[in-house]
């Protein structure tokens, strides 16, 4: 059976972070999260997928090539009509033959081989749905059995008659795709539009549950993502990496080419560290965390379950926790970054974020001895000046000079 | 120039195979095409004129066998006709040749032919079939019309190679001999490679995905190619084993995916390509793998094209940096300049390191003495070995002719040969590293928004309407951006077709003014500072005669809108780093206005890549 996998949008609440690509090619645990999306697709026995790609696609084609790396047949479609993921999958089923049944999946967010196998299985039309802690951010799933009776997207909190969501991942017959049209040409422009269409007229859904979904949304959201995906990776040094034998690694570790781990550095798994990375000497950095390619860290700074996208510095002494650091950020020495309980904005209400560090986007700076505060969101090239207390959310571009909690 | 594949050995899939191996050496020329296939009965040829599609399309009548030989032809001896295509056979089709480079003793040859007997007759104009009737004669005159033994096959190949003058690569076919390949490299690119089966090739590209070790084999070698073995001489005669090394790129590196072109592709590889230029030679406090041991007292760079180019980005650094003086010429022209003063570097910079101008450059400046250094991107190339040291770009496979990610990797090694040479001269000191460090390392990600932009993708739309039914156009630049400029005006003018000049902004009204009419792009390569200004005042100019200003300039510059009908934005980076920035757009701006005239961006007529005649 034949995928799509629709990797058009921008991820627009992840801030800065998605300044130069698509939402699909945050390196989380070392690889994008559409990579881990194929190798789950893969691993159900999917050999050829139709990615759907718009903003910032050109990133997702150097990445993946022709997907002969991953043992996949890849071609790739970019999104031309302007009606979200409806339009999306409109264009992905334009060539495929009628009578076939395709998947469809979000690359934003992963499923694992052992789900999509049950949809292929599965002989109905078949959405595959998960329970979340915050149901009325999705797609809200009414069941009748195991059959799906009605999708409420985004519901007011009063509406939500469970903790099933949709995890939009389906699969159903090409000729669907009549039905998508007729809805997009009625205004709508969401699947869940479509499907509610299809549900109207008496057509059959079958649900299929799963526990292992991880979806990405918020910026936090990628600290959990990392954790769970660095489970998966598997433990490898480099035979190309240059690790001083008073280095100290334990657990799954996975170091890239070119890298240098310098004296006394302490490294404790699950970590994955790209490509070119520079360490220590003394650093201290525990799981779960991923430190993206040509990234450098200084003497005596110690990370702990953060993500660090390519190219951060990270000068001497700086303790980072809980933390996303977007592209080519530098953080000068003694940067302090506490980590708590805050409280965050989602689509319909508040959110409360158990442990947040600090995230920021693409090429922030954050001068000598900055202390952070729980919970702090910068936008991308924020420069905060030396010593400086920051809190609360600033947007990109802007510039700290002073400023106390 | 020209791509040459063979192989011997295989097993009822040999068309298929060289016409795999063939589409990727496609771009070193797609003029015409042919294949040679040695079987049992005779040799059996097939040529078109054209792109190799043609060929493809038109293979009925070939026969299958064990070996053949394929080529691919940019022409420089007559024509691109279907009678000019490789490979080439004597008038009895005993041997079948296929050549890249020049025979340059080809009057004198065709002569002695002529002479030899009243019924020689060619069947083409170019000096690649003399080499069929030499190796003929010579197998007449060793075996008569006996099938010839490998001895028999090395004596005649030997004197046939000794009758030729000129920079060659070669590869022939013996009917009756389907099991093996005579080859011979003078000057002109040529590899062997081994499984089961023999290969050889032009380029490493057609090689990958097929075997996993080559050998660059030396000047002056020639031999057979046997299925798993290889029978060399160098250029004495003695019998030599050649080194075999590990294919450096994956297949996959010079394949499309899901590009519509390589050379957008190639754009879009270029954040990627500073990343591992840098890598490990540029820190806050150092410079690396830049092998110059001393401060000499002037540097000269020799290049062409695109190279040339960067030659001019390499020269502002140079001078900047380490207040060396440094003269650039195009390779072709140093040649017959007599290189003055003691302590001089001569720099050559080549994408392919196979340039044969500059080749020839480098090796006239070491027969008068000169140190040479050479930034190249294929690391294993004539030029690189030729080198005193080099100084690998890393960009990885270059497939589109026209040339992109090279050119940003060679302006970095440029930089990185000022720093070093800076460092030497005592004038670059550890802060001015440290910043350029720093910018550098975000320099990627910079470019990455850059290409992801919104108001990029909104820019380019605008600015393409401007070329709309124009034949002329002009790039303005001032100082670093002047490179930039007239590197501009070569994209455009190479893929599409545009007549393109380059100027100095200051150059503007000492003539290039009388040709600005009513409706002209003019694409200013803006900086910042009092050239910013400067230039300000060139777009004024044009603006006044009619001309459409499309301005490239750096976030945030408030006041460039007054002066451009379109202005793209490009984030701001180190002041020696930024033409890299404005660059992606000039080379993204030629391929949509290529593009819009249905142009073959990757394929542009009349060039090829890596030009190894002179």
């Amino acid at each position: 059976m034949k995928a799509i996998v629709l990797a058009a949008g921008r991820g627009s609440r992840l801030g800065g972070l998605t300044d130069s690509r698509c939402k699909v090619m945050l390196p989380v645990a070392g690889r994008p999260i559409i990579e881990w999306v194929l190798m789950e697709l893969f691993e159900a026995g999917v050999k050829e997928v139709i990615i759907v790609h718009g903003y910032a696609g050109s990133r997702i084609l150097s990445y993946l090539g022709s997907g002969r790396s991953l043992g996949m047949k890849l071609s790739f479609v970019k999104q031309k009509s302007p009606h979200g993921t409806l339009g999306a999958a409109m264009d992905a089923l334009r060539d495929l033959p009628l009578d076939e049944d395709v998947l469809l999946l979000n690359g934003d967010n992963i499923v694992s081989s052992s789900a999509i196998g049950r949809l292929i299985l599965s002989e109905k039309p078949s959405l595959l749905v998960s329970e979340h802690d915050h149901p009325e951010e999705f797609g809200v799933v009414a069941l009748n059995g195991n059959m799906v009776e009605a999708i409420l997207e985004k519901p007011s909190p009063h509406e939500v008659v469970g903790r099933v969501v949709s995890t939009g991942a389906l699969k159903f017959p090409v000729i669907w795709r009549e039905e998508f049209e007729r809805t997009v040409n009625a205004g709508m422009i969401g699947l869940p539009d479509a499907l509610r269409n299809l549900l109207d007229n008496d057509v059959p859904i079958e649900s299929i549950r799963t526990d292992t979904w991880v979806d990405v949304d918020h910026p936090w959201d990628l600290i959990k993502m990392n954790a769970i995906l660095l489970n998966r990776v598997q433990p490898s040094l480099s035979e190309d990496a240059d690790i001083h034998p008073t280095a100290v690694i334990t657990g799954r570790v996975h170091i890239g080419d070119g890298c240098i781990i310098r004296p006394g550095t302490v490294i404790e798994g699950p970590v994955h560290i790209g490509n070119n990375c520079d360490i220590g000497p003394m650093a201290v950095i525990t799981g779960s965390t991923t430190i993206a390619s040509g990234t450098r860290i200084g003497p005596f700074s110690r990370i702990r379950s953060s993500f660090l996208m390519e190219d951060v510095q990270v000068d001497s002494g700086t303790w980072l926790q809980r933390s996303v650091i977007g592209p080519a950020s530098v953080l000068r020495s003694h940067v302090h970054v506490d980590v708590g309980e805050t409280h965050k904005t989602g689509k319909v209400g508040d959110i409360h974020v158990r442990r947040l560090g600090l995230v920021t986007g693409e090429a922030c700076t954050l001068e000598h001895g900055v202390v952070s505060a729980p919970g702090t969101i910068l936008g991308s090239r924020v420069v905060v000046q030396r010593r400086v207390r920051i809190s609360g959310e600033h947007a990109s571009g802007s510039e700290i000079q002073s400023g106390g909690i | 120039m020209c791509g040459i594949f063979g192989i011997t050995g295989r097993d009822g899939d040999t068309i298929q195979i060289l016409l795999k191996g063939l589409t990727k050496v496609e771009y070193r020329g797609y003029d015409s095409s042919g294949i040679c296939i040695s079987t049992p009965t005779g040799l059996s040829l097939k040529r078109k004129e054209g792109m190799l599609d043609n060929l493809k399309q038109n293979l009925s009548g070939l026969q299958e066998g064990r070996s053949g030989i394929a080529h691919t032809r940019w022409a420089t001896h007559g024509p691109p006709t279907e009678m000019n295509a490789h490979p080439h056979c004597d008038p009895q089709n005993r041997v079948a040749v296929v050549h890249n480079g020049i025979i340059e003793n080809e009057v004198q040859l065709r002569q002695i032919l002529i002479e030899s007997g009243p019924e020689v007759c060619f069947s083409s104009d170019t000096d690649s079939e003399l080499v069929a009737h030499v190796l003929a004669e010579e197998l007449d005159a060793e075996c008569g019309n006996e099938v010839p033994t490998d001895e028999q096959l090395l004596a005649a190949w030997r004197r046939t190679l000794d009758r030729l003058d000129g920079s060659f690569s070669l590869g022939a076919l013996v009917n009756g001999r389907d099991d093996v390949i005579l080859f011979a490299r003078v000057f002109s690119p040529l590899i062997l490679a081994l499984n089961e089966a023999g290969y050889l090739a032009s380029d490493i590209s057609c090689l990958a995905g097929m075997v996993d070790k080559i050998s660059y084999i030396e000047d002056g070698d020639w031999g057979l190619l046997h299925p798993g073995r290889i029978e060399l001489y160098d250029k004495d005669g003695e019998a030599q084993i050649r080194e075999m090394k590990k294919l450096p790129w994956a297949e996959e590196d010079s394949e499309l995916g899901g590009w519509s072109t390589f050379m957008l592709k190639e754009i879009n590889e270029q954040p990627a390509v500073i990343r591992a230029c840098l890598h490990g030679r540029l820190s806050r406090d150092a410079v690396r793998g830049v092998k110059i041991s001393f401060k000499p007292d002037l540097v000269r760079i020799i290049a062409c094209g695109t190279a040339f180019h960067a030659g001019m980005m390499a020269r502002h650094y140079i001078e900047e940096l380490s207040g060396i003086p440094c003269i650039v010429d195009h390779a072709h022209e140093f040649r017959y300049g007599t290189p003055s003063g003691p302590k001089a570097l001569v720099l050559g910079i080549s994408q392919s390191g196979e340039t044969a101008d500059t080749l020839a450059g480098l090796i006239a400046a070491q027969e008068r003495g000169y140190p040479t250094l050479s930034i190249v991107n294929v690391e294993t190339s004539t030029i690189a070995r030729q080198s005193d040291a080099i100084l690998g770009i890393r960009a990885g496979p270059e497939i589109g002719v026209a040339s992109t990610k090279a050119f940003t990797g060679q302006v970095l090694g440029g930089l990185l040969v000022a720093l070093r040479l800076g460092r030497l001269a005592n004038k670059v000191h550890t802060e001015d590293l440290s910043n350029l460090n720093n910018a550098a390392r975000r320099l990627p990600n910079a470019m990455e928004r850059l290409l992801a932009s919104n108001q990029l993708e909104q820019g380019l739309k605008r600015a393409r309407r401007l070329f709309k039914g124009k034949e002329h156009a002009f790039y303005l630049g001032r100082n670093s951006s002047y490179p930039i400029a007239l590197e501009g005006a070569l994209k455009l003018k190479e893929i599409s077709y545009i007549h393109a000049e380059g100027y100095a902004g200051g150059e503007l009204k000492h003539g290039p003014l009388a040709l600005i009419e009513e409706g002209t792009p003019v694409v200013v390569v803006s900086s910042d500072g009092i050239i910013q200004q400067k230039l300000f005042g060139n777009a004024r100019e044009v603006a006044a005669r009619g001309a459409r200003v499309i301005m490239i300039a750096i976030e945030g510059d408030q006041e460039a809108a007054a002066h451009a009908d379109v202005v793209i934005y490009v984030p701001k980076t180190h002041k020696l780093l930024q033409p890299l920035m404005h660059n992606v757009v000039c080379q993204l701006l030629s391929y949509h206005v290529a593009r819009d005239r249905d142009c073959n961006v990757d394929r542009p007529r009349n060039l090829a890549k890596s030009v190894t005649v002179e």
